[in-house]
């Protein structure tokens, strides 16, 4: 009985396959935001390389998860997310790691600023602290409902 | 001199690897799990 169960579950199943293959599916189609705000109207930066840095942290995985998470709090809180708010969903296994974690945030902002896909700015708190707020752009929402789920 | 290019390349090596070390920071999925289930009770 031991030897059957160990058999079967050495056996990949059908099911898991195709689970893990639609979920790369997925993240693949990250991509394709590069392709939609082309042909949005979006203009190449002159310099190639620079360009290229631009497009690298803007199809990368972190950035989809971003991307993903400011539109959540958007869709559904109804609420923008602050560096400070994104960093701790992102990273919060300790105070160093969210602190990496918004140094890395603004640094993907900036980077990605040109496509106008997430505008971010300093604002105020409740109380007086000072904040950057991060709000998702007409663009990154409508590929996220209209483009990219398939 | 081999002795100095000795501990030379082995403070390299330990650089190179504190680097590569925090270089990988990608999304901790604990923190990810949490942020979701509290944003779904809400």
């Amino acid at each position: 009985m031991a030897m059957e169960q160990n058999e079967l579950a050495s056996e990949p199943k059908q099911a898991t396959a195709f689970l893990v293959l639609h979920y790369l599916q997925q993240e693949a189609y990250w991509a394709d935001i590069y392709s939609f705000i082309l042909s949005r109207g979006y203009q190449k930066a002159a310099n190639l390389e620079e360009e290229l840095q631009m497009k690298r942290a803007l199809t990368d995985h972190d950035t989809c998860i971003m991307a993903m998470l400011i539109y959540l709090h958007y869709s559904l809180a109804k609420e923008t997310h602050t560096v400070s708010s994104l960093a701790k969903a992102m990273d919060n296994s300790s105070l160093k790691a969210r602190k990496a974690r918004e140094r890395k945030i603004l640094r993907v902002l900036k980077m990605i600023a040109g496509y106008q896909l997430i505008d971010f700015y300093r604002d105020t708190h409740k109380g007086d602290r000072e904040c950057i707020r991060i709000e998702a752009n007409d663009l990154l929402i409508e590929f996220l409902e209209n483009h990219f789920f398939k | 001199m081999r002795y100095y290019l000795k501990i030379g390349s082995a403070v390299l090596m330990a650089a190179l690897i504190t680097l590569s070390a925090s270089a990988y920071a990608g999304v901790d999925t604990d923190s990810l799990k949490e942020y979701l289930e509290k944003t779904l009770k809400q």
